[in-house]
């Protein structure tokens, strides 16, 4: 599953899920089944997980409203832990909301799976998925390896069944992209986004001179995942290419992390060892994206998520730079870019009792010109096909970053994990790559035994 | 903690003090040294608090820069911002709801199972009793997920019983403990001869032992009233109507619904523990003397 | 507690009165079972089922999501034990760290506890008032002062900056002190053993405040001073508050997991995961995995080895008293 923001506490989950359970059994044969026309003067209620969402679905809202005469209601219910145990609660007492807002591939399987979501597999055609860009249309539906991965003994999403689709892709995305202090990489005499590893390192290098104290950069590292999979994983595809990348995670000690390949990629990510912000690693998520955005850090490494949150907290966005996490000279991929793909996805609950209106407004949030307003509003990548300039459409910083988004074989996609093991948990692998950087505990070749050991384990759980 | 029948006063058992003469310069010296030891503990124990303080009364800028304890230009604006952000009146209500219920309860059902426990001879008591010890160990990550499954099942989930019956029994190993110590402190003597005077249990229980006991049971109030109060994990869980917050839960959805400064963070936090402070700086009183030989005469 | 009688934590309580006449007796027996009913009902309605759940939960795989489990009996035991490749080795880490929290804060706690509590019982003034402040760090338990502590010693915290003025700067930790993984370990212990201090000083408080005052004239009769007091007559006769506050410290050292959950989430990497820490990852954080068995398993180890360390902390008081 990909979370792509906040990987920490999620107190609720186990008990959310006994919950559920016994919210299940109520709510067989409640839905309906569908056909029959929307009413006026019917209420939606939403939920959504994500502050930042809520506003400009609330706009939404407005204009669906005039077009429909329905309501929506939309309520924010946040931090994830908060959202997941009201989620639980509700679903016990038959008191889910009619829409949801859910991790894509995720949330939704896992909820789909104990029988909380409407299949929607029937009910969303070609010429609805048309709107969106071809490379995450189909997202939320549950593909072959979805399947195959829920057939894994400790997966997560055990229970869905090949076709079925718990969502609709609302905001795409990815991470890896890093933010930096427009000022101070001036200050620096930097004035052009780096296109290459050695040219962030060398950036990272004139910052740090100028900047002794706040030029750091800055990254959510209590989550030791994120620098495994925001910024070393990127890099290593584009240094190595796709084949030879998704081996370093196989079980073969001549392409793994073990192999020269491996300590070739953890020499070179170890470069960036200088140049984190003090005290990173016992920073949140969200303390390291108030850091750069209090300017104690100078770069950030986040996802496209990350600018609105940095908005919100009073970033100039006039100041920020933004680019993906770039491939090492020479490396096997020249050109890196990063493969978006669907972040959150909007949900129809099994027990609403009004599935047509939900349905219409979720089509609703997909027309182009409602899903760019929002875009717009929560400063967040739609799903839309935005065609060749899409800065005109979504203002400069969040155009820049949508067109640093690429496809195809030269780009990376973290949202693809088939050739991980079905166990792997990427918290343990990233904090086995913490001990060699920021920590130093290790040098790039125990890393790549540790890191070989662990991911060893979960191969071993496989079958 | 104690109820004693020792009479006197606590022994003085610091620095010996000797008569004047040649032994006087080294008193000074250890009651020099005894202060300063005393002080920089009570540094120690405030330090972290007075932070708390502090940054409730700075800027953001301020605090983002860390700098001193004591704030260049103080405000009261933060404060002010959090209290009205934070509706303390809504939520305090229900904080003092489950603590002073928690607290009534805990008193009430082990004093008198810890009464029990000390003075009537019955079959069983002394499996029962340790029973109740052993359960001091069990963990609660591991009764968490089972208590809300239980109080979904008899629908008391989401309410304030659905906090107060598991914090009472949850005090239980620790109250007993602690009361039956206190009780077994009380001589035997005034239960018979209360009973020669055709006293029953209850009232022996009622006009002797809680009492001579009181400031055990004061004692055991507060620190089940403390961190009921603070109580975040199984309210966290089990709280989904906002209606029924705590206190602790209002704070940390004022967290959630952005990102807060940790100027905020401080000045709620302040905010939430003020009542708990009023409580113990006026209960202290008791629990100052209660230590103390509480049975006098 | 009571000091003079140093009943140690798992004694029961030590009067046996002579029997009586059988009518009497019933009559008592009525009583008792009457005055202990109330914690019983409520014992029987909230604790019997959890406790039974829980435990049943530790034979199962489940995520808490799926409508049915799966039983796996002993699989869960075995695996956290070693059998488990992925479970096996993070628990080894976490028990190592959580023996150093076991041994370390029981034995700070005492050692700040008791001399406070003796320094304190001998001064006269300002006593209400010192005994209040150092009770703060127990009034004020809550989540907030745990961010407090945090931000005293991030990077540019106060201590790097005390350390620095102090002419310390040898001693500055530029990662900050939870940043470093030689002390951030260290660094909880004492934030634990701060927030653990002001109970057990009130359990020696009262303790000393039962010290027959009769035994310490004595002792000064027989010329032994402040220190020889103190060593040979008042600290063993604390012996049973000692069990009970190194029993207390000893289990949240086991199971206790908030301070490492709020302060460092068990970082740097893994530095300072331990076991209760575990356990709620595991039951809670694990990302809707199928951990929840796990969780329990590790739970009621962690019980056995409590309760294991108590029978053995009450011979060996036994033998000390």
């Amino acid at each position: 599953m990909i979370r792509h923001r906040r990987r920490t506490p999620r107190p609720l989950v186990g008990l959310a899920a006994a919950l559920v359970l016994a919210g299940t059994l109520a709510a067989c044969g409640t839905g309906n089944g569908g056909g029959g026309g929307v009413e006026p003067g019917t209420t939606l209620k939403m939920w959504t997980f994500k502050q930042s969402h809520l506003s400009a679905l609330q706009n939404a809202a407005r204009t669906f409203q005039e077009k429909t005469g329905v309501a929506v209601n939309v309520e924010a219910v946040t931090p994830d832990n908060a959202f997941l145990s009201r989620v639980q609660a509700a679903a016990n007492t038959g008191d889910l909301p009619d829409v949801l807002e859910v991790h894509t591939n995720g949330d939704d399987f896992t909820f789909g799976a104990a029988g909380l979501l409407e299949d929607l597999a029937d009910d969303v055609p070609a010429e609805w998925t048309a709107n969106y860009r071809p490379a995450v249309a189909a997202e939320g539906t549950v593909t072959d390896e979805y399947y195959k991965q829920s057939l894994a003994p400790g997966s997560k999403t055990a229970g869905v069944e090949q076709g079925q689709r718990f969502s609709v892709p609302l905001t795409i995305g990815t991470f890896g992209i890093v933010y930096a202090n427009r000022q101070r990489l001036a200050e620096a005499g930097i004035t052009e986004a780096p296109r290459t590893w050695e040219d962030f390192i060398a950036a990272l290098d004139a910052v740090h001179r100028v900047h002794l104290k706040d030029g750091g950069l800055s990254l959510g590292l209590q989550s030791p995942s994120t620098a495994l999979e925001w910024v070393m994983q990127p890099m290593a595809y584009g240094m190595l290419g796709k084949q030879p990348f998704e081996a370093l995670f196989s079980n073969d000690p001549a392409a793994n992390w073990r192999s020269a390949n491996g300590t070739r990629v953890l020499e070179t990510y170890g470069q960036i060892t200088p140049y984190w912000m003090p005290g990173t690693q016992t920073l949140d998520i969200d303390a390291a994206d108030l850091s750069f955005a209090q300017g104690r850090s100078s770069f950030l490494v986040g996802g496209t998520f990350t600018l609105a949150f940095l908005a919100q907290n009073g970033f100039d966005l006039n100041n920020v730079v933004t680019f993906p996490i770039p491939a090492p000279s020479g490396g096997a991929v020249s050109n890196l870019s990063l493969a978006p793909f669907a972040l959150t996805g909007l949900s129809v609950s099994a027990t609403t009792k009004h599935k047509d209106a939900a349905m219409q407004w979720l089509r609703h949030l997909a027309e182009p010109d409602v899903a760019i307003q929002f875009a717009r509003d929560a400063l967040d990548v739609p799903p839309t096909e935005l065609g060749s300039d899409p800065g005109t459409v979504l203002g400069p910083v969040l155009g820049t970053m949508v067109a640093s988004l690429g496809q195809g074989e030269s780009a990376y996609n973290a949202g693809y994990t088939a050739y991980r093991p079905g166990a792997y948990d990427s918290g343990r692998v990233g904090e086995a790559l913490m001990n060699y950087t920021p920590l130093q505990q290790r040098d790039a070749a125990a890393t790549g035994r540790d890191l070989a050991d662990i991911i060893g384990s979960y191969w071993s759980q496989q079958r | 903690m104690t109820a004693t029948l020792v009479n006197k006063r606590s022994a003085p058992t610091g620095p010996p003090r000797p008569p004047d003469g040649p032994g006087r310069g080294r008193a000074v010296v250890a009651r020099i040294v005894v202060g300063v030891l005393l002080a920089g503990y009570a540094v120690v124990s405030l330090y972290p608090f007075l932070w708390m303080l502090s940054a409730a009364f700075k800027t953001q800028e301020e605090v983002v820069a860390n700098g001193s304890l004591i704030p260049q230009n103080p405000t009261l604006g933060t404060l002010v911002d959090t209290w009205n952000r934070l509706h303390f009146f809504d939520y305090f209500l229900n904080s003092a709801n489950v603590t002073i219920l928690t607290t009534l309860g805990v008193v009430v059902i082990y004093s008198a199972a810890a009464y029990a426990f000390s003075v009537i001879e019955f079959p069983g008591r002394t499996a029962l009793y340790r029973l109740f010890l052993v359960l001091l160990f069990v963990p609660a990550a591991v009764t968490l997920l089972p208590i809300v499954l239980l109080e979904n099942q008899l629908g008391i989930l989401g309410g304030q019983f659905g906090l107060i019956l598991p914090f009472v029994n949850g005090s239980a190993p620790l109250a007993i403990l602690l009361l039956a110590n206190a009780f077994d402190a009380v001589p035997n003597e005034l239960r018979d001869a209360a009973r020669v005077d055709g006293a029953g249990e209850l009232r022996i229980f009622a006009t002797i032992y809680v009492p001579l006991a009181r400031p055990a049971l004061v004692t055991i109030a507060l620190l089940t009233a403390i961190p009921t109060w603070n109580e975040y994990l199984l309210t966290r869980v089990s709280l989904n109507d906002p209606a029924q917050y705590t206190l602790p839960i209002a704070l940390q959805a004022l967290r959630s619904e952005q990102t807060i400064q940790y100027n905020t963070l401080m000045a709620g936090a302040l905010i939430v523990v003020i009542p708990i402070i009023i409580l113990f700086l006026s209960a202290q009183r008791y629990f100052v003397n209660g230590l103390v030989g509480a049975v006098k005469g | 507690m009571t000091a003079g009688a140093s009943g140690s934590a798992a004694d029961v309580p030590p009067r046996v009165r002579p029997g009586r006449g059988p009518r009497f007796r019933s009559r008592e027996t009525a009583w008792g079972y009457a005055f202990v009913a109330p914690a019983l009902v409520l014992f029987a309605i909230m604790g019997v089922y959890t406790i039974a759940y829980g435990f049943t939960l530790s034979f199962v795989r489940w995520n808490g999501f799926t409508p049915r489990w799966t039983w796996v009996g002993l699989e869960n035991y075995v695996g956290l034990l070693g059998g488990s490749p992925v479970y096996g080795p993070p628990v080894r880490a976490a028990a190592l760290n959580t023996l150093w929290v076991m041994i370390a804060v029981p034995l700070l706690t005492v050692a700040v506890s008791f001399p406070l509590a003796v320094i304190l019982n001998s001064v006269t003034r300002l006593r209400a008032v010192l005994r209040s402040v150092y009770f703060i760090p127990y009034v004020t338990s809550g989540i907030a002062v745990y961010f407090a502590w945090q931000y005293i010693l991030e990077p540019n915290g106060a201590i790097n900056g005390i350390l620095g003025a102090l002419g310390l700067g040898s001693l500055q930790q530029p990662q900050g002190f939870l940043g470093n993984p030689e002390t951030a370990l260290p660094t909880l212990i004492v934030v634990m053993v701060w927030s653990a201090v002001p109970v057990a000083m009130l359990l020696y408080l009262a303790g000393l405040q039962a010290v027959d005052t009769s035994l310490l004239e004595a002792a000064k009769i027989d010329g032994a001073g402040w220190w020889r007091t103190n060593r040979s007559v008042v600290w063993p006769l604390l012996a049973g508050t000692t069990a009970v506050v190194m029993l207390l410290n000893l289990r949240d050292a086991l199971q206790g997991f908030q301070v490492f959950l709020i302060m460092t989430n068990g970082g740097p990497g893994d530095a300072t995961n331990v076991l209760g820490l575990e356990t709620y990852r595991l039951a809670f954080l694990s990302e809707l995995g199928p951990t929840l068995g796990l969780a329990s398993a590790l739970g009621w180890m962690l019980f056995l080895i409590a309760l294991v360390i108590a029978l053995v902390n009450q011979q060996v008081m036994r033998r000390l008293r």
